[in-house]
């Protein structure tokens, strides 16, 4: 048995109300979910309702509320399979920080540091000025951009999750935090700081990444006139 | 999914596998042939199923269409070019796995 529109309706509801509100991840859990009745209905003696509760039941371990602390934040929570996805993605990024920072430790161990006081420093100062307020405004651009898309997926709450960070972090480069900008006449050793404005950058590139899987996906429903 | 340790090193290639043998299928109906080929035996989960299909798809080894069926939408998978050429090299990796463990487990005793 095919189920009505007003039925597929109650499951978009239902998921919605748990907290699926991405497009993307609806769209596949509302056809799974609707072919499982669809299957267990085919039973005599069982109606929409039944069969509704029963499924539901099955999937409430995917929905339910979820954090993963250290992992992602205390304030982060989503539904089990929003932030699952959310995790995968973050720990594969946690990889290269922990490379980076394993990378500097160990220069450090030999006591090697950067120092920016010859002449060309302040070249590499302004470049290092350049590229992280070109990418901040990259990132804020995007976040303009999605403004405009009527489209939520998984990508795009990712990516404006990462607004607050973002800004706090460039805010604290330009208030010289890390002192490697021209402004900033510290001539001391500045490996730690220049490890800070990379993963700054890394940040932002990881957050465009989302950005563009989110275009993807929304390229692919227009594709298909869902919009 | 029954025994998931040992089914999980696998399971990219089950899908692989199907889909090169279905052309484009949906996630409902690849666990319900999961289910049908093995008796029953294996039962791929949600929890394990998407994750696996969304990680081929941002390795650029599926493909997604999305097509209007009755009244909702369905999201079908399907292997890109690089993607069947992937499956045949996995599936080579799978044969030569089960063939050593098989070695392993009922090792034939030379004298």
């Amino acid at each position: 048995m095919r189920l009505t529109t007003s039925q597929i309706a109650k499951i978009d509801e239902t998921l919605m109300v748990n907290g699926i509100i991405y497009d993307d991840l609806k769209l596949e859990l509302i056809d799974h979910i609707a072919s499982e009745i669809e299957a267990e209905i085919k039973e005599p003696d069982l109606d929409f309702e039944t069969v509704f509760t029963k499924v539901f039941e099955r999937w409430k371990k995917h929905l339910m509320p979820t954090t993963y602390g250290f992992w992602l934040g205390y304030m982060h929570s989503g539904p089990k399979i929003y932030m699952d996805r959310v995790l995968k993605f973050t720990k594969s990024e946690y990889k290269w920080v922990a490379i980076l920072i394993a990378f500097v430790l160990i220069i450090k161990l030999f006591n090697y540091d950067v120092y920016l006081n010859d002449e060309y420093s302040n070249i590499l100062r302004i470049i290092i000025r350049v590229v992280v307020i070109g990418f901040f405004t990259t990132f804020v651009c995007g976040r303009l951009f999605l403004l405009k898309s009527e489209f939520i997926t998984t990508y795009s709450e990712m990516y404006k999750k990462r607004t607050y960070l973002t800004v706090l972090y460039f805010v604290m480069i330009m208030v010289g935090e890390y002192p490697v900008l021209p402004v900033n006449d510290n001539k001391e050793g500045t490996l730690f700081s220049l490890l800070f404005i990379i993963l700054f950058v890394v940040y932002i590139i990881n957050a465009l990444r989302l950005l563009l899987i989110h275009y993807k996906t929304e390229k692919q429903f227009e594709r298909n006139f869902l919009i | 999914m029954k025994n998931s340790q040992l089914y999980k090193g696998s399971l990219n290639t089950i899908i692989m596998k199907l889909l090169e043998e279905n052309g484009k299928m949906y996630g409902y109906e690849i666990t319900q042939k999961v289910k049908f080929i093995t008796k029953g035996e294996l039962n791929i989960t949600e929890g394990a199923l998407y994750p696996a299909l969304h990680k081929l798809e941002a390795d650029g080894l599926l493909d997604v269409e999305i097509e209007k069926v009755d009244n909702r939408m369905r999201k079908y998978y399907k292997l890109t070019e690089s993607g069947t050429k992937e499956t045949a090299n996995r599936l080579v990796e799978l044969e030569e796995f089960i063939k050593n463990m098989q070695t392993l487990v009922n090792p034939k005793l030379e004298f």
